[in-house]
């Protein structure tokens, strides 16, 4: 069977040999009609692929779902999104298979690196996939269905694959971070997010943050940037001049690119990192607010068992401040061990955030529309709640009760006021 | 517990004083009065909640950011001259009240927060405060030799002065408009 590079496409004999290889084994409309298969190079990552219809009795068994950005690693993360089955375009989806609807241009890699008997795994289109398979299944059904199959890629290429192939289905960030951090960190993060006790052991950071109840790869850097910035502030101050300050913790990027701060982090202390004796004991003293949380939210019939309340801790201002106040507090012991110590439940503070005072609470300078404290992720929320923090690490054992809310934002805000213009 | 703050009394004081000019509108002049006193009342509630919560974020700010005196201000303790103990020879901070006219705290607010400005004593402003001020106490302490102006003029003015009180404190000290 003729094969051919494409005009813009570098010859590589490792590349033909499995694209032979791929044929040998895979029943294509182009090996029945003896077509030539032309192997094209993509410009940007120079990956290399070729493109070609199979039936769906034939291709149904070898697509693999489960498609790893590391194939030697069994931590690497599921790259794909979360499948929508429930969703109406997935039904639409599947009753147009079910009815012979022709899919074309589904991404897939040939690789027996791993998952020997599914050697097609799938980075774009595995809702396609899936109702194809559906179909064949429930129907017996076999039209033709159009793949481009990608060979020996690299993790990177991998990872630019899966990016670009997700971006018509409304790709979320959350997602684009797990597959940056996989491929440009690795599973440190993950790791010690399992470690600290912010994720199961298997538990993955979720793909949309929106109702996962699950500390995301956003978050998770947040918490570690908030933590070092806030460190390296706290080393150059003396206790009495801890109130004296406005602190800003950092909120980390999505998207396409790592978070610089973030990125900066890495490169310094590079694995050390995950193993930081202050980090790791602020980690698990902040996973131990966010269970009681919950569970204060969930057993207790007086909270209104809202989703936000049960997860206030996992708010991005609320982490923030959190992290950067454990930081700040590094060269601080005692004002550390109070910090790290859960805060008190009474019988008119059920849960230890305090949540429903949190949305509650409004200042005299916020607007009507304000929905109150650590509802929102601005550097006004995080320097607020760092600062409520900062108020209550001053004594052993408080509860986060209305007046520290108060005493924290008023911190903030007089602060700024007075620099602003205080006249001695 | 409610959280009450400045624009929800003067939003009440609004809301009564509609219902003053409908009580009017229907000849019903004692049920008029009574709202009328009460939006008077309830504008100048919504300057003293405003001022009191101002100073209050600044007690908030570490003890040593202001001088023991200031310090009293905003607490409204009295300072006294220290003659025994420790701090013999100090001005220290004592528990007893000392409560301050509302003017007097908005005057200190401005002078050492508005950038060094001052407040226009002599403008027109500061004349319709006063005159509301001098209503407001007849209000609180009535006495039958006092003279009472329960229009829906000076129910309309107390609303309409609380308004610009609060948007000049809001301008000297926090360089923004408050949000109503």
């Amino acid at each position: 069977m003729e094969i051919v590079f494409g005009e813009k496409a570098t010859e590589d004999q490792r590349v033909r040999d499995e694209v032979q290889t791929f044929l040998r084994e895979v029943e294509t409309l182009e090996k029945r009609l003896g077509a030539p298969i032309v192997i094209y190079q993509d410009g940007p990552m120079g990956s290399y692929y070729i493109k070609c219809s199979i039936p769906a009795s034939d291709v149904c068994p070898l697509l693999d779902l489960d498609a790893r950005l590391d194939p030697a690693s069994p931590d690497s993360y599921r790259a794909n999104r979360e499948l929508l089955l429930a969703h109406h375009t997935y039904k639409r989806m599947r009753q147009d298979a079910e009815r012979g609807r022709e899919f074309n241009d589904i991404i897939v890699e040939f690789s027996k690196e791993y998952s020997l008997d599914k050697p097609l795994k799938v980075w774009g289109g595995q809702h396609r996939v899936k109702a194809i398979q559906e179909a064949f299944q429930s129907t017996a059904i076999s039209r033709l269905h159009g793949f481009r199959i990608y060979f020996r890629l690299s993790k990177e290429q991998r990872t630019e694959l899966a990016l670009i192939s997700n971006t018509n289905i409304a790709v979320s960030n959350d997602l684009f971070d797990r597959l940056q951090e996989e491929t440009l960190v690795g599973t440190g993060l993950r790791d010690w997010c399992c470690r600290i006790g912010l994720l199961k052991p298997e538990e993955d950071f979720p793909d949309r943050a929106a109702g996962a109840e699950r500390i995301t790869v956003k978050r998770a850097r947040t918490f570690i940037v908030g933590f070092f910035e806030g460190r390296v502030k706290g080393a150059s101050l003396a206790e009495e001049q801890l109130e004296e300050n406005i602190y800003e913790p950092s909120l980390c990027e999505s998207g396409p690119s790592l978070d610089p701060k973030y990125a900066d982090l890495v490169e310094k202390y590079g694995s050390k990192i995950w193993t930081d004796e202050g980090l790791l004991q602020a980690g698990k003293a902040f996973a131990e607010p966010h269970e009681a949380q919950r569970a204060s939210v969930k057993s207790n019939p007086a909270i209104s068992n809202r989703k936000s309340f049960q997860n206030k801790a996992l708010t991005e201002s609320v982490l923030a401040g959190w992290s950067y106040v454990a930081g700040l507090l590094q060269a601080h012991p005692q004002r550390l061990a109070n910090h790290l110590r859960i805060p008190k439940v009474t019988r008119s503070i059920p849960d230890p955030l305090n949540a429903k005072e949190m949305s509650t609470f409004q200042h005299q300078t916020d607007q009507r529309t304000y929905r109150g404290l650590a509802t929102r992720s601005s550097l006004k929320e995080r320097q607020r709640m760092a600062q409520v923090f900062l108020a209550r690490s001053r004594e052993s054992g408080l509860a986060l009760k209305r007046e520290l809310l108060d005493q924290g934002v008023s911190q903030v805000v007089s602060q700024i006021w007075r620099r602003k213009g205080y006249s001695k | 517990m409610e959280r009450l703050l400045f624009r929800d009394f003067l939003d009440f004081g609004q809301w009564v004083y509609s219902m003053a000019e409908s009580a009017r509108e229907n000849g019903e002049d004692r049920v008029a009065i009574a709202y009328i006193i009460v939006t008077i009342l309830l504008s100048w509630i919504s300057i003293e909640s405003f001022v009191n919560n101002m100073l209050e974020d600044f007690v908030a700010l570490p003890h040593d950011m202001f001088t023991v005196h200031e310090r009293g201000f905003l607490l409204e303790k009295a300072v006294e001259f220290s003659t025994t103990g420790g701090t013999a020879g100090e001005f220290c901070l004592t528990n007893r009240s000392d409560y301050k006219r509302l003017e007097d705290k908005i005057m200190f607010l401005v002078a050492k927060f508005g950038g060094g400005t001052k407040l226009d004593k002599g403008g027109p402003l500061w004349q319709k405060f006063e005159a509301l001020e001098e209503n407001r106490n007849v209000l609180s302490h009535p006495r039958r030799s006092h003279d009472l102006d329960l229009s829906l003029g000076a129910a309309s003015d107390a609303l309409e002065i609380a308004r610009a009180v609060i948007d000049l404190l809001a301008d000297k000290v926090w360089g923004k408009p408050a949000h109503w």
